[in-house]
């Protein structure tokens, strides 16, 4: 917790949540916030960056629905062992503008929605197989 | 539905032919900071003084915790924090003696907070109030108005005037006592910064008129900065634009619901060039200066 160092600006064009939410995805992929890591609680951080609780609880929300940290029930807030799975929520957020890339390509090669969708299960169960295979090697 | 901490119902106020206040309503529910924001002379302090009972009001309703605070005046100010603009106390008394004195009012003072106040804040006990530095002043108003855990609190401008150290201090002790939950906070400003940092929801108010109410998220979401360009017809700013500013062949927009902006200028006939966020305080500057071109375009009408 103490490598944490967050830092927020309130001039910034980015919402303090956001800023937050950035910072600490960083400090995870960077691993300075390492798995299992506790962050500070909601009153904690709101009092040390002097940032409204609601503003540090959004952050908080939003970083667990992306699966960056999970909330353990009366415990705190920990960083998301890897390959923790995402709520569903979170899975469709992560995934969605990739979902709409991909149609809009596909519109401009001229797929029909059918093909598209073949083509995705084809993909899919392609690499499913291979992911196997790695796996009993 | 919450009940609201906080209600301001048509509220509006005179001094002599003068309007303070011109029919302004807004509600803070349990768990809310609410900006009260605008220059000096916006009608700021009146609606603060009025809901901490100061002065009764001329025309609206005012509640605090459900009850008129003129009326009910003891039992609003029991239960409600106030820092006002001028930090007055008992000179003659010791800091000491004032937190003492105050304790006397409130039923539901804790000692215990108090001596935490008075650590984190390093108020010197002793000294008399007639000696203290305006930092000093606004620290100790404000330990008296959270050390009996206020379900409201008011703070009328409380960060002018003093340095960044005691400034820092002083949002820490606010956002401690925020973080408590359900308690409403309603404080007027105009250091932006602080805004940004504390509100949850912000009211512009000019001239004493409420000119926008919005939670600060939303307007971050909503309010964007966006360069056209066009080789002939840019087409009509939309009904959401704020400020509509043509140069050549471009044209920069504020416009405040940007989603669906978007999608109509998606279609044409002009080119999105750039899409900026703004920050509040842009997006305050750009509002403020509309609704004042907006007001001369009504009385030339």
């Amino acid at each position: 917790m103490s490598t944490l160092r967050l830092r927020i600006d309130p001039r910034s064009a980015t919402p303090i949540y956001d800023q937050l939410v950035r910072q600490v995805k960083s400090a995870v992929a960077a691993g300075t916030l390492p798995v299992g890591a506790a962050l500070p609680s909601v009153r904690q951080l709101a009092v040390e960056l002097r940032i409204n609780p609601n503003t540090v609880a959004r952050a908080y929300r939003e970083l667990e629905s992306d699966g960056v940290v999970e909330a353990r029930r009366g415990q705190g807030t920990f960083v998301a062992g890897e390959g923790r799975p995402l709520t569903a929520a979170g899975r469709r957020k992560e995934i969605a503008p990739l979902v709409e890339q991909l149609v809009a390509e596909a519109r401009l090669l001229g797929f029909e929605s059918e093909e598209l969708v073949e083509l995705v299960r084809k993909t899919a169960s392609r690499r499913s197989g291979r992911s196997k295979e790695e796996d009993a090697s | 539905m919450t009940v609201p901490l906080i209600q301001v119902q048509d509220f509006s106020h005179r001094y002599g032919t003068t309007i303070a206040v011109d029919r302004l309503s807004f509600e803070v529910a349990p768990g809310e900071v609410v900006a009260l924001l605008g220059h000096n002379g916006a009608g700021k302090t009146t609606t603060l003084t009025g809901l901490a009972g100061l002065r009764s009001s001329q025309q609206g309703t005012l509640r605090v915790l459900g009850l008129d605070p003129w009326e009910q005046g003891d039992e609003v100010r029991r239960r409600t924090g106030y820092v006002s603009e001028d930090l007055s106390f008992h000179d003659w008394m010791t800091v000491g003696e004032t937190l003492w004195y105050l304790e006397q009012f409130h039923p539901t003072w804790d000692r215990q907070l108090q001596h935490e106040l008075v650590t984190r804040l390093e108020l010197p006990l002793d000294r008399k109030i007639e000696g203290l530095s305006r930092g000093m002043r606004s620290k100790l108003a404000l330990a008296c108005a959270t050390a009996f855990r206020p379900e409201v609190l008011l703070l009328d401008d409380p960060t002018s005037g003093i340095d960044p150290i005691v400034r820092r201090e002083f949002l820490a002790e606010v956002i401690r006592l925020a973080a408590e939950g359900g308690r409403a906070v309603l404080f007027s400003s105009h250091v932006l910064d602080d805004v940004a940092r504390l509100a949850d929801r912000v009211l512009f108010v000019v001239g004493g008129r409420k000119i926008l109410e919005r939670s600060v998220s939303d307007l971050h979401e909503n309010v964007r900065r966006v360069v056209l360009k066009a080789d002939g017809e840019v087409g009509e700013p939309p009904t959401e634009t704020v400020a509509w500013r043509p140069d050549g062949g471009t044209v920069e927009a504020i416009v405040d619901g940007w989603t669906s902006v978007e999608a109509a200028w998606q279609e044409g006939p002009a080119v999105i060039e750039s899409v900026e966020s703004l920050s509040l305080e842009d997006v305050f500057v750009e509002i403020v200066s509309a609704s004042k071109t907006n007001a001369a375009r009504w009385r030339d009408a």
